[in-house]
């Protein structure tokens, strides 16, 4: 029974070193060499966890502009149907509150640097939810980009200039023939 | 100078000295309370969110994650039943652990469904995703459910009259502690390196952000110098929370801080639930006596 109670204790002691070691190391400096050396090899396990949360939010700065997606899908009849998010500015209170994991999600296709793969899903649930399937001749997806008009220039009259942006252009996968 | 054995006996009594389980029971309620409020306002979305025709593709959701991420997903079939029954075992388990009925087994069950539900679609989530998953692990391993439980009447009090089982080693609740310190602390951290937060005007880009933006704060507040004041005091805030909260007498006052700060980012920005998720875990740091001492007077 003690040695079971050693044991117990010396287990907790080193999951609490494990847990301390990967809480102070993970969302540390890239070039810091213990992060370099050992986070890769713990990485595994933590990951499969859940546990690789980074505190990074809304740093090193907030986001100086707003920007959104916008899909414009080429039909194979020669039309073409836009698809934009609703914006924020638009939404009341009770549809900021019930759309804002949607918008989050929207912001993360409309970054610069957005995954492929987070873009064609997109792509894959619009076409589907808008029964545009088998219709669907391209789909062009643009990032719209707007500044926030800097802190020292909030009094200048205008709004800031709206840019668009072809990132990434869909073909959809040829249908064999029967 | 500290000998090693102080070191160790220091150690020993900070993780393992047994302390009244009141504060982390009071948060298994708190912090339960939270997630089923999460996990509610999900349901009318459950197809876009988690469906295997959702915003983010079950074939290809299974080729990317493969086994890297925990999630029961990945070993059901993509149907929308499957949806369903995971959302529903993550409900059950949930109210289990908020009435602390088979508390262990319950936490570990809504820790492994919150894991599936986060996993599966991490692009929605944000920070206070993260914070959750992370207070759900070490959850497993405190006592939480020996005060203020079901688990507590049906069979630590019978078994125990001299009520021993209130009295615990706190380990897994300094884990949490500790990893509510270490969010400040990055975070604080990380803000410094920008420029808008050095030159005082984060609060105002933050404010202008359509997609996180709740509510307009009144203009004059957007004004040098209050847009410096509150963006320089909440850096200091999340110092002072970091660092601060460990010291007893600034404990309790500290903790009123961390409210009005994550009241005021609810109310500003439309992050979904990371403030209250926070708020809940800062309960972490109010001593026991007075949280027994709040329940008895309530009830």
């Amino acid at each position: 029974m003690d040695i079971i109670a050693e044991l117990t204790r010396i287990m907790t002691n080193i999951f609490i070193l494990v847990m301390l070691f990967w809480m102070v190391f993970w969302d540390s400096e890239l070039n810091n060499p213990v992060k370099k050396y050992w986070m890769p090899k713990m990485k595994p396990v933590f990951l499969w966890l859940g546990l690789t949360a980074e505190w990074k939010m809304f740093s090193p700065d907030p986001f100086l502009y707003n920007s959104w997606p916008i899909l414009k899908i080429f039909l194979q009849d020669g039309g073409f149907f836009l698809w934009e998010p609703t914006q924020g500015t638009q939404l009341n209170f009770i549809q900021k509150i019930r759309y804002k994991k949607s918008h989050k999600f929207y912001h993360e296709v409309g970054k610069a640097n957005a995954s492929f793969y987070t873009k064609v899903d997109f792509i894959t649930y619009i076409l589907h939810k808008h029964g545009l399937n088998d219709q669907c001749a391209k789909v062009e997806v643009y990032r719209v980009h707007q500044n926030i008009r800097p802190f020292d220039k909030q009094s200048d009259a205008g709004t800031p200039r709206i840019c668009k942006q072809l990132v990434y252009t869909y073909n959809p996968p040829k249908q064999s023939v029967l | 100078m500290i000998s090693l054995e102080q070191l160790w006996q220091s150690w020993n009594s900070f993780f393992f000295l047994p302390v009244p389980v009141y504060t982390v029971a009071l948060f298994r309620i708190v912090f339960g309370l939270v997630l089923l409020f999460d996990v509610l306002y999900n349901l009318p979305n459950l197809k876009e969110f988690l469906g295997p025709e959702g915003l983010i593709n079950y074939t290809r959701y299974k080729t990317r994650a493969g086994k890297r991420a925990f999630s029961l997903f990945l070993y059901m079939p993509p149907t929308m039943r499957s949806v369903y029954l995971i959302t529903g075992l993550h409900i059950t388990s949930l109210i289990f652990m908020i009435a602390g009925l088979f508390t262990p087994l319950s936490v570990i069950i809504t820790y492994l469904t919150l894991c599936s539900i986060v996993n599966r679609n991490p692009t929605i989530c944000n920070g206070g995703d993260n914070v959750s998953r992370i207070m759900c692990f070490y959850l497993i391993f405190a006592s939480s459910g020996h005060a203020y439980s079901l688990d507590e009447f049906l069979f630590y009090a019978p078994a125990m009259p001299g009520k021993e089982y209130l009295l615990q080693a706190p380990w897994a609740m300094r884990l949490m502690q500790i990893q509510l310190s270490v969010i400040y602390l990055n975070t604080m951290y990380w803000k410094l390196k920008g420029v808008t937060y050095r030159n005082g005007t984060a609060l105002y880009y933050i404010t202008e952000n359509n997609n996180y933006r709740r509510f307009s704060v009144p203009e004059i507040v957007l004004r040098r110098p209050f847009v410096q004041l509150l963006t320089w005091g909440a850096l200091l805030a999340e110092f002072a929370l970091g660092i601060g909260i460990w010291i007893r007498e600034f404990r309790n006052p500290l903790i009123i801080v961390g409210f009005g700060l994550h009241l005021t980012i609810e109310y500003i920005l439309n992050v979904h639930l990371f403030s209250w998720y926070m708020m809940a875990v800062l309960l972490l740091f109010v001593d026991p006596q007075m949280v027994m001492n709040c329940i008895d007077s309530i009830f």
